[in-house]
């Protein structure tokens, strides 16, 4: 039966090497690439033609936008206004990545840690470098809750540091820990498939129906973890900004 | 499903930094295991902040318009 961790193999494509640091255009890349082009696409195409009564393509990019409008503003309120092109491209390139992995043959980017930690840490970074400017030297009441006695400052300061700095780990585990565990839940069910005999005999008749159930599930964590992400990315966004 | 994973993730999130923190400063200053048994008790600390703030932020009333203060 086929292993049902090969699909996260990275495999090197077009192998380039720059002062002996490995920058392989990989089928990571190529899936990276081709979900940029697929969201390009979509967003021109579907804004092409501005109608007043939208076609299917622009409802459907309209909705979108209203998903996000309204996250950034229930979230952070009217300061965020600057930050909704970089929230809504994330959201977008996490959620065409995510869906288009579901493509039987396609690889799922968002499945490794390097990638989901690369784009949490970048946030983290950002937001951090937004709070400092926005707030100066007033940003680290971050760390102290507003109001605690101050003789609780030793064991509050670093708890509330590590709970800090916690926070771009849990944001990239999440993503990274539920595309892998979905991948691998339809590799394995699917290998049951083939091992019970296939479509058309009965015992295999089980795995599929539970194949076809896991698979909407997928589609639906897909979009789910994509949410997330974008409103947990809200959420420390308006931290950053308000301080609460 | 969707909120468990979350719960479990921000927990274990600040176990490990914490320990992760915890082991590199007794690896640096050599006082093992003290630091690492103090920082996994505040990174625990620190888990269960950051599941209260996901509870509290999962359950918060959606507001209309702006709440811009």
């Amino acid at each position: 039966m086929a292993n049902p961790l090969e699909q996260f193999t990275i495999v090197p494509i077009i192998d380039i090497e720059v002062a002996d640091i490995d920058i392989s255009f990989t089928n990571s890349s190529l899936w990276m690439a081709i979900t940029a082009a697929v969201l390009v696409i979509f967003m021109v195409v579907s804004t092409q033609r501005r109608a007043l009564v939208p076609g299917r393509m622009q409802a459907s990019a309209e909705y979108f936008y209203q998903i996000i409008a309204d996250m950034v503003r229930d979230n952070v309120g009217s300061q965020g206004r600057p930050y909704f092109p970089f929230i809504f491209s994330i959201f977008m390139f996490i959620l065409f990545g995510n869906l288009l992995g579901l493509i039987p043959g396609a690889f799922t980017f968002t499945s490794h840690l390097a990638v989901t930690f690369a784009m949490a840490a970048f946030i983290f970074v950002g937001v951090t470098i937004i709070g400092l400017v926005k707030h100066g030297f007033k940003f680290f009441s971050l760390f102290f809750p507003h109001g605690a006695p101050i003789v609780s400052a030793p064991v509050l300061i670093p708890i509330e540091i590590i709970s800090y700095f916690s926070r771009p780990i849990s944001l990239s585990v999440r993503l990274f820990a539920n595309m892998t565990v979905g991948h691998v839940l339809l590799k394995v069910i699917g290998g049951g498939v083939v091992a019970l005999g296939g479509f058309w005999v009965l015992p295999g008749l089980v795995p599929l129906a539970f194949l076809v159930a896991i698979t909407l599930l997928e589609v639906m964590i897909a979009v789910i973890q994509a949410y997330v992400f974008a409103i947990l990315t809200c959420v420390y966004l308006n931290d950053a900004l308000h301080l609460h | 499903m969707g909120v468990g994973i979350r719960v479990a993730v921000d927990l274990v999130a600040g176990v490990g930094f914490g320990g992760g923190i915890g082991w590199s400063l007794d690896w640096w200053l050599g006082t093992k295991p003290w630091l690492l048994v103090v920082f996994l008790m505040l990174g625990f600390v620190a888990g269960l902040l950051n599941v209260v703030r996901t509870a509290n932020q999962a359950s918060k009333p959606k507001t209309d318009g702006d709440t811009d203060a």
